[in-house]
């Protein structure tokens, strides 16, 4: 086996039957690498880390020594079985009949799915027919990065910059409302049918940002929406929009 | 997947409030009740501040007694749409405007920085506009403290409403923190007796703002601090140590911004008084920015296409290419009444007056203002 100096390397296939238990090792280009706990305990630092316990995904550096050649590497050390152990999966299925399997604390954060799961309704698939598989995906992204960040402790701020009202996730939520208008009205819909507040607040805002700075005429051109007021309306409007100078 | 034109009047109704109620300029939300008749219904109007709010005056002030009345003007940037016929020939394409709206659909103009009162408005200036007619951008708003008659309180420095969005405008949640002579803080909630002050001998606050949603001070030193909801003072950055005489707090891009200001105490003669006083004038501005990630402060050498005003009882900035023809990278200030303005590139300061060739973002109104504008509403 050929190595490089971003990989870990790991040998020996033979140890490895159906029984025992299994570590992922990731390296810091992504790849991910399976082996049995014994073999991946050949690792002082491994070993400490599952002995202790104390991990569902930590990055470290490690220096790693294997038959085939030593590297320096960063590894992110994930407890697979663990994973499977403790988190349930549901299964969500479009409108244009693609299946997609998340943890059902993900799935969650939709209060309409929630409230299927709690009332045990939800069996085998939870099929959602106002959403298309591509709203959906995206739908499940917003969930993911959101559950992930609350799961997350306090991430590491200096004190000058700690203030309650600051989102970590600001930039992350403007780039994903950077779409065309027909995606975010699907997603506005979306965000409505399945009861996420976060997603809904954040496309509804995005839709008012984009009427700043605009006349009404332009609005309407934007949103392509008519003029539909009556003579009376339309003289209201007027004087609502209207200084008169003293 | 094609590029199917979307119907937005095909949004569920009871989406259109929630859509409304993230508005946060008072504009907008009068734009947005302004497109059709279904989104019109589905926020109410705004209440203004008129009848300007009531409150207890603020004690060390003036121990008179007596209610003092909080007035609101707000500072916007217009622009005519691209169709309008006078566009081509005018050297500004936007106009930045401060007016007080102290009845619905009635303004007095005032001057952006001294918050005066323009009294004398030339004769092709329009009685009445039409902002349908417009885009209009909120950039600022400002507060006043008043008499009964209408006079300035003396003594106040600064106020702001918190929060500062247009759905403030249930008087329960209304908030109002205040600078006053020497440096003093303090706060009022609408219904309360009295003015309750921060109490802090050695915290003299030169500025404050709402940023971002909270409410942040700068004291004679330099650092600054925001208010937490238990009106606690909890510091965000380090003393900035310039060497100036007063600090402001800009917000521009995003980001906030302390501007160090050096004034010069000659002893001036007053035509007006007949005698030599203490008339302090602005000689020298420095702007500075945090470093976030380092917690230390970064002097700014150059602020680009932008422009930072110091008013009276508010700061704000613009950019100069919305204003064509004009040049950024400057800030206006007002000295007792004067404006000035320092230009980063010479480090020179000057008054508006002698300024002539420079392009005036809110004087004289550019010509499009009063033109009949082709487009409907």
């Amino acid at each position: 086996m050929a190595s490089s100096s971003t990989s870990v390397v790991v040998s020996n296939k033979e140890k490895e039957n159906k029984n025992t238990k299994k570590v992922t090792l990731k390296s810091s280009d992504g790849e991910s690498f399976e082996v049995d706990e014994s073999v991946a305990m050949e690792s002082q630092t491994i070993k400490h880390i599952i002995e202790d316990g104390h991990y569902s995904s930590l990055a470290l550096s490690l220096s790693v020594k294997t038959t085939m050649a030593s590297s320096s590497t960063s590894v992110v050390v994930s407890n697979k079985e663990k994973e499977n152990k403790n988190t349930k999966k549901v299964t969500l299925k479009s409108s244009d009949g693609e299946s997609f399997e998340v943890d059902e604390s993900v799935a969650m954060e939709s209060q309409t799915i929630k409230h299927i799961i709690e009332d045990g309704c939800a069996n085998n698939e939870i099929p959602l027919p106002n959403v298309t598989s591509g709203i959906l995906s995206r739908v499940i992204e917003y969930c993911k990065k959101h559950k992930e960040a609350a799961g997350e402790s306090e991430p590491s701020v200096t004190s000058y910059t700690s203030n309650s009202t600051t989102n970590p996730l600001t930039e992350w939520d403007t780039e994903f409302v950077k779409v065309d208008q027909n995606t975010l009205f699907d997603l506005i819909l979306a965000a409505n049918y399945l009861d996420i507040k976060g997603l809904l607040d954040l496309t509804c805002k995005t839709v008012a940002d984009m009427m700043k700075g605009k006349t009404p005429q332009e609005i309407r051109e934007t949103f392509h929406i008519k003029n539909d007021y009556t003579p009376e309306e339309e003289a209201e409007v007027r004087k609502e929009n209207q200084w008169a100078f003293e | 997947m094609g590029e199917r034109e979307v119907d937005w009047s095909a949004l569920p109704m009871e989406l259109l409030p929630l859509i409304g109620k993230t508005v946060q300029a008072r504009i907008n939300v009068v734009r947005f009740r302004s497109v059709c008749t279904s989104w019109r219904s589905s926020i109410p109007p705004l209440r203004g501040i008129s009848p300007p709010l009531l409150l207890p005056f603020p004690y060390p002030i003036n121990s008179a007694g007596g209610q003092s009345f909080l007035s609101q003007s707000t500072i916007y940037r217009l622009e005519p749409p691209d169709d309008n016929p006078n566009l081509s020939t005018c050297s500004s394409k936007s106009w930045l405007v401060k007016v007080e709206e102290f009845e619905p659909g009635r303004v007095r103009l005032l001057n952006p920085l001294s918050s005066l009162h323009i009294r004398f408005l030339p004769d092709s200036f329009p009685k009445v506009i039409n902002l349908l007619g417009f885009r209009v951008v909120e950039v600022g708003k400002a507060y006043k403290l008043q008499h009964s008659n209408g006079m300035d309180i003396a003594g106040v420095n600064k106020l702001v409403l918190f929060p500062n969005s247009a759905w403030t405008s249930c008087v329960e949640d209304k908030l109002i923190f205040g600078l006053f002579h020497e440096g003093k803080l303090g706060y009022v909630k609408y219904g309360d007796e009295n003015w309750t002050f921060v109490d802090d001998h050695n915290f003299y606050c030169d500025d404050i703002t709402v940023y971002k949603g909270q409410p942040y001070v700068v004291d004679r030193l330099g650092t600054v601090s925001w208010i937490d909801s238990s009106m606690k003072l909890i510091q965000f950055s380090p003393p900035l140590c310039g060497l100036g005489n007063q600090k402001h707090l800009v917000e521009s891009c995003g980001e906030l911004y302390v501007v160090d200001r050096s004034f010069d105490r000659e002893r001036r003669f007053d035509h007006g008084l007949r005698r030599y006083r203490l008339c302090p004038k602005t000689v020298n501005i420095e702007v500075y920015k945090l470093d976030q990630e380092w917690g230390c402060w970064v002097m700014v050498k150059n602020l680009g296409d932008q422009v930072f005003f110091l008013g009276k009882d508010s700061s704000f900035s613009v950019s100069a290419t919305e204003f064509s023809g004009c040049k950024g990278n400057c800030v206006y200030f007002t000295d007792e009444n004067d404006i000035g303005v320092f230009y980063f590139e010479n480090q020179k300061t000057g008054k508006i007056v002698d300024f002539q060739d420079r392009c005036h973002l809110f004087w004289p109104p550019p010509s499009w203002l009063s033109s009949k504008s082709s487009s409907k509403c």
